[in-house]
């Protein structure tokens, strides 16, 4: 089963009302129920991989925290030993539960290479492995305690909101939540259900109606003059974020139903003003599970911190930093790249998105020294939407590269596009005949300038969901059907498409 | 207390949420299978026999005659390409509110030799009203949930036609043309209009005792015996039947189905071969649509035969003059007046005659546009009739000149003409009930076009002459599409078939002839060469 499933919302609701009847202590086996149900539908034959991994983690966790305690008891109660010994036996203890960590990541890690590897669908996989490598590492690093219950830590593993498309949660982020269960709030499962409507609209009125354009487009881009490829490779764009963050809208709408925050996984990042910032606001924590888990450990390193130094004393202070960022940024992206996808393309990404990040890193001096010749302000309003469009841009060609799925097709339309624009088919009637006729861009259109605006008010730090709340009951009701109807007239789904299934379920 | 106050807002949205789903789904339903929507609206416990099927039943019985002539309560469920098994659940349907009159059920098994699409089953049962049987029809054909719902619910699958939508959709209940047909379709065409020429050809019905038997499709026959067990366990009598069809039908099938009956002890009635065919009187180039179907003179033939067959068999009894069945008299009434004038208006072949027919009913509008020029085979006498119509410029309408007039109620609401230089005529407007329309008419110096957009649909035929649209401002459908090519021919193309011979017998030497006439004088060419 998947969101738009017709049956999902009945069944939401119908776990609402189980979930809400029984006592409070009880209501997280509620949810864990109802994810292995949902898990079930997308086959039994998958639950022993998410058991399995379950387990792994929750034994390494358990051994870990385990020794740990005794460990220290030990040396608490022994007053035999010197400081030196100690921290000698510390260490030896460290490396014990850094092979046992390794051990246990590399079980968990071998069953997402297994399925990326042999192209063999397992559902939620590249999400709770993440999650379970991040919860042993903290587990590790002494930054939260070890789930006792294997049983929870099966539901932290198999939450059905999150399975499809993450977010890639930390378990000690949403453990209280998910294990204590909450009182039922009137309020709260309205937001629940109106960003539900929300995620639902951007997917299937945006996301799923951009695709009609996008497909065909890209398919048979040799019909095509460079003005309607780059309007394709725009709305790819497009189509990606709506789809994407509109899969997660549905998410934490349903988890916010049963009084679970889950991690935001999209902050607008086309408002973003660089690269590095457009991270900060896309597939959020994915970028956060790279910085903590890879990132961070790549850096703080002695290994690295050692070869640095050396480097500074050869080369000069520059020289060291350079390395210090590019050779963490270089592992985290070449990772990031595989993780999406093992073609040329996704490796093609990968390298695109790391030399963007280092270029931004490395060159930042000159670009400084660049912009104060140049007497640009760099406060400007005009130089700020200069950047969004610049980080814009360079999202737009990321989708080029990725899309079509083969780096020759991608060259091809990135030629047209700056050497064979052809501006005419624009205008002569080429551009509703693509896939999308001229209703269908009306729709879009109205439905962007909605995204845009409301978008732009949460730029101001305007919370949409109070602005609604503040209206009266009717003016609300209103606006609630006017929404449901419009995603269930003007969305695509149905007997005549089959398109609906969302973007990053095969991750 | 606060608690309950949530539930009771809940509550509330829930209902006005599925009140509201309800009316966004009749708006965006097809009106597929409309005829037979009409069996809900029949008084409980009055049908007596039931016709089910595909099209061939559809178009093959007429009912209302089975009741002039046999005093018959029946009813026609055929629906195009409708399957077996969807058959089944609609007899099922209409027992619900029919089980206590209902004898006989007769079945055309042509369906039961024809591959299947998906559509077949969607529109057989989609239209059918909400109920665990429809979610049963539904699941007959297909295992997946999601398929299941957006079948239950039309919306789901039709919502994309928000662009599409007019303002017949918008009519609560669907707008149908043919309410007063209890479920039968016609048509007046025949093979001479439906067929090619080099399709045509002299029928060979004679029967080849030899041929080989086949075997059936499984599931047809899987719900052919639930169908038969159903009407054992209800004793109900089964007939199974096969209506005149020469095109697609063979000795081979009819082996195939006689045997296929002997083995279930049903009766069968094959009415491609003798002696039924002669008792018919069926003659494939009159009485039948394209050489498949029955048209409307081949139902009438077929009915007039079978409520013989019925009565005598003790199948169905005479009804008339029973107090629950007076509702059938005004139905009669009503289809002779409807059936009478659709049929005489599609008999004509003279314009004036048609537009005093369609004049004559106060729901119809009619709409007049010409095409390059409808003047040069006009006769004076023709052009006397348009003014005692009230039609005064059509009257006087010169060469080339584009012309459109409205009739509507009797009366001549619009009429415009204008000089051939100068350029198109373009009429817009909307009607009593809101309909929009738009007429353009545009002569052989000015544009050379006719078009009639009713609510977004051009019906114009677009042929030179007068194209004519008329509209049932009652049922919000167009009737009939007819054009008159008065700058060819002195009249109308011949439109129906028993005319034919007449106007045949009547054409001279060297005259330029319609394109059925042509293929009339081919078909006469064959039969001679045949003997």
């Amino acid at each position: 089963m998947s969101f738009i499933d017709y049956i999902f919302i009945p069944l939401i609701f119908l776990v609402m009302i189980c979930y809400y009847i029984i006592p409070l202590k009880y209501r997280w086996m509620v949810l864990l129920l109802a994810s292995i149900l949902f898990f079930c539908t997308w086959g039994v034959e998958l639950l022993p991989f998410a058991f399995g991994a379950a387990l792994v983690a929750w034994v390494i966790a358990q051994i870990i925290e385990k020794w740990n305690l005794t460990f220290e008891q030990e040396i608490k109660n022994n007053d035999t030993i010197d400081q030196k010994e100690k921290n000698i036996l510390q260490k030896r203890m460290k490396n014990r539960c850094k092979y046992l960590l390794w051990l246990g990541v590399a079980i968990i890690l071998g069953v997402l290479i297994y399925s990326k590897a042999f192209n063999f669908f397992i559902l939620g996989v590249s999400y709770y492995t993440m999650s379970l490598i991040g919860y042993m590492a903290d587990v590790y690093w002494k930054k939260e305690k070890a789930e006792k219950n294997y049983f929870k830590l099966l539901l932290f593993t198999m939450f059905f909101p999150k399975i499809l498309q993450g977010p890639i949660s930390k378990h000690k982020n949403i453990k209280d939540a998910l294990y204590n269960g909450s009182a039922f709030d009137y309020q709260r499962m309205c937001f629940g259900f109106q960003r539900m409507l929300w995620g639902y609209f951007k997917k299937l009125v945006i996301a799923d109606r951009l695709m009609l354009f996008i497909q065909p487009a890209f398919a048979n881009h040799a019909s095509y003059h460079g003005s309607i490829l780059l309007v394709a490779a725009i709305f790819s764009a497009l189509q990606m974020y709506c789809d994407f963050s509109g899969c997660m809208d549905i998410a934490l709408g349903v988890s916010e139903i049963f009084g679970i925050k889950l991690e935001e996984n999209f902050k607008r990042p086309f408002f973003a003003k660089s690269v590095p910032e457009f991270w900060t606001r896309w597939h959020i924590s994915l970028s956060t599970w790279f910085k903590d888990y890879v990132y961070m450990p790549i850096v703080i390193s002695p290994k690295i911190i050692n070869i640095s130094g050396k480097l500074k004393k050869l080369f000069g202070k520059r020289v060291a930093k350079n390395f210090v960022s590019i050779v963490p940024i270089a592992t985290v992206w070449t990772i990031t790249g595989i993780w999406h996808g093992t073609g040329w393309n996704y490796i093609a990404w990968g390298v695109y998105w790391a030399i963007l990040f280092i270029l931004s890193t490395v060159l930042d001096p000159e670009i400084k020294k660049l912009t104060k010749a140049l007497h640009i302000n760099t406060e400007s309003k005009d130089f700020q939407l200069f950047r969004q469009i610049r980080t814009i841009t360079l999202f737009v060609i990321c989708r080029i590269i990725v899309y079509p799925a083969d780096l020759s097709v991608t060259k091809e339309i990135l030629r047209k596009i700056v050497f064979n624009f052809g501006p005419w088919q624009l205008f002569d009637g080429t551009l509703f005949e693509v896939g999308m006729n001229a209703a269908n861009f009306n729709v879009i259109i109205c439905a962007l300038l909605l995204l845009l605006f409301i978008s732009m008010k949460q730029e101001q730090g305007i919370k949409i969901r109070d602005e609604i709340a503040k209206l009266s009951i009717v003016g609300r009701w209103i606006l609630f059907f006017v929404g449901i109807f419009s995603v269930l007239i003007f969305g695509i789904y149905g007997a005549g498409f089959d398109a609906a299934s969302f973007v990053y379920m095969n991750f | 207390m606060n608690n309950r106050k949530n539930i009771l807002k809940i509550g509330a949205f829930l209902l006005i949420g599925t009140l509201l789903f309800g009316l966004f789904n009749d708006f965006f339903q097809r009106d597929w299978n409309a005829e037979a929507l009409n069996i809900y609206d029949e008084p409980h416990n009055t049908v007596e026999t039931l016709f089910i099927g595909s099209s061939m039943t559809e178009f093959g019985i007429d009912v209302m005659t089975l009741y002039e002539e046999y005093g018959i309560c029946a009813y026609n469920l055929g629906n195009s390409g409708q399957p077996v098994s969807q058959s089944y659940f609609w007899l099922q349907e209409a027992y619900k509110t029919q089980s206590e009159s209902l004898k006989t059920v007769v079945f055309d098994v042509s369906i039961m030799k024809t591959d299947l699409r998906e559509e077949y089953y969607r529109t057989a049962t989609e239209n059918m009203k909400l109920s665990s049987l429809k979610y049963n029809a539904i699941s007959s054909y297909t295992s997946d949930l999601n398929q299941t719902i957006s079948y239950m619910f039309p919306m789901f699958s039709y919502h994309t036609r928000w662009n599409e939508l007019t303002s017949a959709d918008f009519e609560v209940p669907t707008s149908m043309l043919y309410t007063w047909s209890r479920g039968q379709c016609f048509s007046t065409d025949t093979p001479f209009e439906t067929l090619a020429t080099e399709e045509l050809m002299v029928w060979d019905y004679t029967l080849d005792e030899s041929a080989k038997t086949y075997e059936l499709d499984k599931e047809g026959i899987e719900y052919f015996e639930k169908m038969l067990s159903f009407c054992e366990e209800n004793s109900l009598e089964l007939i199974l039947i096969k209506t005149p069809n020469p095109l697609t039908w063979n000795s081979s099938d009819h082996n195939t189905f006689e045997a296929f009956a002997k083995e279930y002890g049903v009766d069968f009635l094959d009415f491609n071969y003798a002696p039924l065919l002669d008792e018919l009187d069926y003659d494939c180039m009159f009485d039948s649509m394209d050489g498949i179907h029955l048209n409307y003179y081949g139902a009438q033939k077929f009915a007039s035969w079978f409520g013989n067959y019925l009565i005598e068999n003790g199948y169905a009894h005479d009804i008339r003059g029973e107090e629950k069945y007076a509702f059938m008299e005004e139905e009669l009434a009503e289809y002779k007046d409807e059936i009478e004038s659709l049929v005489s208006i599609r008999e004509c072949t003279d314009p004036v005659d048609y537009l005093y027919l369609a004049s004559q009913k106060d729901n119809y509008i009619t709409f007049i546009t010409v095409k390059t020029d409808a003047t040069k085979e006009l006769t004076n006498s023709q052009r006397q009739g348009f003014a005692n119509l009230g039609l005064e410029k059509l009257s006087q309408l010169g060469e080339n000149e584009p012309y459109i007039a409205i009739i509507e109620n009797g009366e001549v609401v619009y009429e415009m003409s204008q000089s051939s230089k100068e350029g198109k005529l373009k009429h817009q407007g909307e009607l009593d009930n809101g309909t929009l329309f738009s007429l353009v008419s545009g002569g052989a110096d000015s544009g050379n076009v006719a078009s009639c957009i009713i609510e977004g649909t051009d019906y114009a035929r677009k042929q030179t002459g007068m194209n004519i649209v008329i509209y049932d401002m009652d049922r919000m459908t167009v009737v009939d599409k007819a054009v008159f090519d008065t700058n060819t021919f002195f009249e109308r193309e011949v439109p129906v078939a028993h005319i034919l011979e007449a106007k045949f017998a009547e054409l001279e030497e060297g005259e330029e002839i319609p394109v059925t006439l042509q293929k009339y004088a081919a078909y006469l060419e064959l039969l001679e060469g045949e003997k």
